[in-house]
């Protein structure tokens, strides 16, 4: 009886369904002496067929008047990201320029943090990028390595666990808005290290927040905190370290 | 004398009070903020302008330096990469009396600086698109004697595109590289992909638009979806910049989501039925070419077909249970 039912059911359910599915057209082009009908069509911007060769006067992309005032001046500027005149300015702030793991001992790993916090205003996108002016340096010269992680792979991109004590470096990982997937992924026990701008060829900074679809509301902030971690090996000698970690932040273009 | 002495007890007191007072010492922190965020330029070769910044300091007071650096688009979703040397022919300096580019100078809390940047394009300066970001950068404070550490620079940038141009025209060579949905299904039948979703699934949409051209390009249009019972929503495309030999995911509102893992254009939700149909239209500018592209998916309500069926065989085991206790 219940099968018969389900039966049923099921009959009607693929009835209304075909009733209602209609021819699929990509795209009806249509005139009064022709009509087009394809299910996928994709026109590109057939160079070879423009007489114009891809080139356009100012005034397709400007309006008449910025194209005619672009003639006389020669030159013509635009603020992009306005709300009627008003410029809304984009905002970065570091809660805190000193990290400071005080008196280091081996095989103890130290920790400290600072938090950032972007107002992208009207932007529509920001990213802030980070990296270390040159390794963890004492004044004698000696350097502490960056992080490798438990395992060893961690890099300047993907984050790894960083668990023990006998693991040593110096890394870095980040909570809250806007993070690499690397970090969400992984957890906040995951570490990676910095990019390094002072090597022969400097790495390319590594993005540390990103979004490119934030809303445009001045009184929006995204705020993360990067958390730093250090661990010295029972060999590494004796001193007192330091680097210059930079972070940029621009907005998107 | 018993007065005197009162008045040297309290005055004591007062001081021993003052001197005992703790104020909270605070690390220091930068905050900056930089205005406008983004300058658009076109310009002839030979012509010079200037353009007015604000940098404002609402943090502790800082040391600032100020530096042009040319970026490239990094990615396909609006990232940019900051080179480290300055390339290319266009000049720039500062034009306010005691500021030059590279040259540090003080920020008090509260202050701003205007920055007045000066642009020169050399006479033979080729034709072309050059994309630069105008950064303000604090000079890091000195490091806590006796202590292991690092000190955090912070840098705030503007983001410059000119498009140096004497013939007065622009550059527009643009395709769409990718127009499609991120269904639950999808699957080829006869060199024709069929996209299938569930009724209550969301569908991030994706829209790459590829800029061969050497200048850069808005583009304008919408993203429209019709469902076969008439219904029909529209999107309009937001017109981001797509820089030139460059691609970009365009957005289109309300619902772009762009997460690192799954970036989109649009994410459709709500509940669908049937067979819908996607399509878009971008222009760059009246009287440029049109683009068209579009693609089609299926929706069906698995997840509530798969519930009635689990609901069918339930009540049937309970049933027949039932039955046989009766007959016992």
């Amino acid at each position: 009886m219940t099968l018969i039912i389900m039966k049923n059911f099921i009959m009607v359910f693929l009835i209304i369904l075909l009733l209602s599915a209609k021819n699929v057209y990509g795209a009806k082009l249509e005139s009064p002496g022709y009509i087009i009908e394809n299910s996928n069509i994709n026109v590109e911007d057939k160079v070879t067929t423009d007489s114009n060769n891809g080139q356009y006067p100012l005034s397709t992309t400007l309006d008449e008047t910025a194209a005619d005032r672009f003639q006389k001046d020669g030159y013509l500027i635009r603020a992009g990201f306005q709300s009627g005149d008003v410029v809304v300015p984009f905002t970065f702030a570091v809660s805190k320029v000193n990290i400071n793991f005080g008196i280091v001992e081996p095989n103890v790993p130290k920790t400290d943090s600072t938090a950032l916090k972007v107002s992208p205003g009207l932007t529509g996108g920001y990213q802030v990028t980070a990296a270390e002016e040159g390794r963890l340096r004492s004044l004698s010269g000696q350097t502490i390595e960056d992080a490798g992680c438990d395992d060893g792979h961690c890099d300047e991109k993907t984050s790894r666990p960083w668990i023990s004590a006998t693991t040593y470096g110096f890394g870095y990982n980040l909570t809250g808005d806007d993070i690499p997937s690397t970090f969400t992924g992984c957890g906040t026990s995951c570490y990676r290290r910095f990019s390094n701008s002072a090597v022969n060829p400097p790495e390319a900074e590594a993005v540390v927040m990103s979004n490119q679809t934030v809303s445009q509301d001045k009184n929006i902030y995204h705020r993360a905190v990067v958390n730093f971690k250090l661990n010295t090996s029972p060999i590494q000698p004796a001193g007192t370290y330091q680097t210059i970690v930079k972070f940029v932040a621009v907005p998107t273009y | 004398m018993e007065k005197k002495l009162i008045l040297i007890i309290a005055f004591i007191f007062c001081v021993t009070g003052y001197m005992l007072q703790v104020t909270s010492a605070n690390a220091q922190q930068v905050s900056l903020s930089l205005s406008p965020p983004l300058m658009e330029v076109l310009i002839k070769p030979g012509k010079s302008i200037m353009l007015a910044y604000r940098l404002k300091n609402s943090g502790d007071p800082v040391i600032v330096k100020t530096k042009v650096l040319p970026l490239e688009p990094r990615g396909n979703d609006g990232g940019i990469e900051i080179k480290q040397e300055f390339s290319g022919p266009i000049r720039f300096s500062l034009t306010n009396a005691n500021l030059e580019i590279e040259q540090p100078f003080f920020l008090k809390t509260k202050d701003s600086q205007q920055l007045l940047l000066d642009i020169r394009v050399p006479e033979g300066a080729p034709e072309g698109d050059y994309y630069y970001t105008f950064l303000a950068e604090t000079q890091p404070a000195p490091g806590l004697e006796g202590a292991t550490g690092s000190q955090a620079k912070a840098a705030i940038g503007s983001n410059l595109l000119i498009t140096v141009t004497k013939t007065a025209s622009v550059e527009i060579k643009s395709k769409i590289a990718i127009f499609d949905v991120l269904p639950r299904i999808k699957f080829k039948i006869l060199d024709r992909t069929v996209n299938i979703a569930d009724s209550n699934d969301k569908i991030p949409v994706i829209l790459i638009v590829d800029n061969n051209g050497k200048n850069l390009i808005k583009p304008e249009g919408k993203i429209l979806l019709r469902g076969n019972f008439g219904e029909r929503a529209d999107f309009d495309i937001v017109p981001q910049n797509i820089l030139s030999q460059s691609q970009r995911l365009t957005v289109a509102t309300p619902s772009a989501e762009m997460e690192a893992k799954k970036p989109n254009s649009l994410v459709l939700s709500g509940f669908f039925i049937g067979s819908y149909k996607l399509s878009t239209s971008l222009t760059f500018g009246e009287g440029s070419s049109n683009l068209f592209a579009s693609v089609s998916f299926i929706a069906l309500p698995f997840r509530f077909i798969f519930g009635i069926i689990v609901a069918f065989i339930v009540i049937n085991l309970i049933v027949r249970r039932l039955s046989k206790k009766e007959e016992e």
